[in-house]
């Protein structure tokens, strides 16, 4: 999974204190992130691949990047399943 | 001309208020220092719940202003979480319903809730609102209804005689494919405030916000303060504490302020500054503010006895809706539409209220017994 991904337009977002909650409309299930699945989510505010998402969230958690990549790819593509990340243009 | 009618007693936890004031400046409701203990605590959340101010609440536990222990912070934000996820739902109901009425070229705008959330408080998930209201014109109002209907949309209620609606009513109440709530509104109120409100002026401009990438309108920010004054002061005999605090918080708002000049000069024109002076004055009361020109203005403002029989017909338990119906007879100017709307009360379709109200005697007699308890009953104060 090497294609940049980035957060879909159109989606329905509230943030909490500790989450963020997203809707892709027509969605029958809200999508409640919170933690190092939010952090990762806004890694995707602009255009990523997974490994470059990894690469940051490392950063942020001290930890090392490769060993984050198989997670992260696994959530990102959770996400583009979903439609809340879609393919950078 | 009376003193001005006091706030009625209104039996809500005193809590409730001092929640909803978190973010309003200015008032002197004090929070706790000690959290609260169980019992309590359960009291508080369940009262939070129902008045949807899980937002405020969130807020108030995460800037320490409302002390809580660990679990009841948890619980807080779990339920803010639920309370936001709702709204998504309704968001996403309200991008499809307003499809819909895009392509029956109905035009629209989103009242209270999520235009409430998304343009009078500084994040969208302090507000949480239970329902979508949309305002459409009198001459669109049947389209919109045909357009909903054959999207899936259903009726709560039938129409008193066709045309009613149209002409005379406050609005239908519709569940939605999803069976959420979707209120079509012509106007906000039903009743004698309803119908001296000068509809076309409400098209005259407009605000706009965005949601999912589209932009939505809503009415400008002096007619939806004036609609949560109508809301607050009339909705319910027990005003609801999120319409006072909507309307507090939008005179403090800084960005596109509220013209409370303007909201004076068309509060008299539409004959609405007792409903007015009426929801100022229970939002400053309720939340404890500092007095401002408009709170002096309403504290100080005294009903005439048209008023007081209009707000009596709202606000007295032993009224229902004949009698604000009754007393909307004064609002209607034309002798024709007088009549025509005094007709389609006397003698409603047969299907009309089947179920709701014990048969057709049984509504003549309700109704005559309010009309006769309003005619009768002196001023309240």
């Amino acid at each position: 999974m090497t294609q940049p991904l980035v957060h879909a337009e159109g989606l329905l977002l509230r943030r909490t204190f500790e989450n963020v909650l997203l809707l892709v409309p027509g969605s029958s299930q809200v999508l409640n992130l919170s933690g190092t699945a939010l952090a990762l989510w806004e890694c995707f505010a602009s255009a990523s691949t997974p490994r470059e998402a990894a690469a940051r969230l490392a950063a942020g958690y001290g930890r090392d990047a490769l060993t984050l990549v198989p997670d992260v790819v696994a959530v990102a593509q959770d996400l583009e399943a979903r439609g809340a990340l879609v393919p950078a243009p | 001309m009376s003193p001005a009618p006091r706030h009625e007693a209104v039996p809500r936890p005193s809590l409730a208020p001092l929640i909803a004031s978190v973010g309003l400046g200015g008032s002197a409701l004090q929070f706790p220092t000690e959290p609260l203990d169980r019992p309590d605590w359960d009291e508080l959340m369940v009262v939070v719940g129902a008045h949807r101010l899980a937002g405020l609440l969130a807020e108030a536990v995460q800037k320490g202003l409302m002390p809580a222990a660990d679990d009841q912070r948890a619980e807080v934000l779990d339920l803010h979480a639920s309370a936001m996820e709702m709204c998504l739902f309704l968001e996403a109901d309200l991008l499809t319903t307003s499809a819909t009425l895009d392509a029956a070229d109905v035009e629209h705008r989103v009242l209270k809730g999520p235009a409430s959330a998304h343009l009078d408080y500084p994040d969208p998930a302090r507000r949480v609102f239970g329902d979508i209201d949309l305002l459409v014109r009198s001459s669109q109002f049947d389209d919109a209804i045909q357009a909903l209907s054959a999207a899936g949309h259903r009726r709560r209620f039938r129409e008193v005689r066709p045309g009613f609606d149209r002409r005379f009513g406050k609005g239908v109440c519709l569940d939605g494919p999803t069976d959420h709530e979707t209120d079509i509104h012509r106007t906000f109120v039903m009743g004698p405030y309803g119908l001296s409100i000068d509809l076309p002026e409400l098209w005259s401009s407009a605000s706009s916000f965005g949601l999912a990438g589209r932009p939505f309108l809503a009415l400008d920010a002096d007619h939806r303060f004036l609609h949560a004054c109508y809301h607050a002061a009339l909705g319910r005999r027990t005003p609801g504490i999120v319409p006072l605090r909507d309307l507090a918080g939008m005179l403090q708002r800084t960005h596109d302020p509220v013209d409370v000049a303007r909201v004076r000069d068309i509060a008299r024109r539409w004959r609405a500054e007792a409903v007015v002076a009426r929801a100022v004055g229970l939002a400053w009361q309720e939340f404890a503010l500092q007095e401002t020109e408009l709170s002096r203005w309403a504290a100080g403002y005294s009903v005439d006895r048209v008023d007081q029989r209009s707000l009596r017909a709202y606000l007295d338990p032993r009224m229902g809706y004949a009698a604000r119906e009754f007393a909307a007879l004064s609002a209607i100017p034309r002798l024709r539409d007088k009549a025509a709307f005094a007709w389609a009360l006397m003698v409603p379709d047969r299907a009309f209220g089947a179920g709701r109200h014990g048969g057709r005697w049984r509504r003549w007699r309700d109704a005559a017994r309010q009309i006769a308890a309003l005619l009768r009953s002196g001023p309240r104060d």
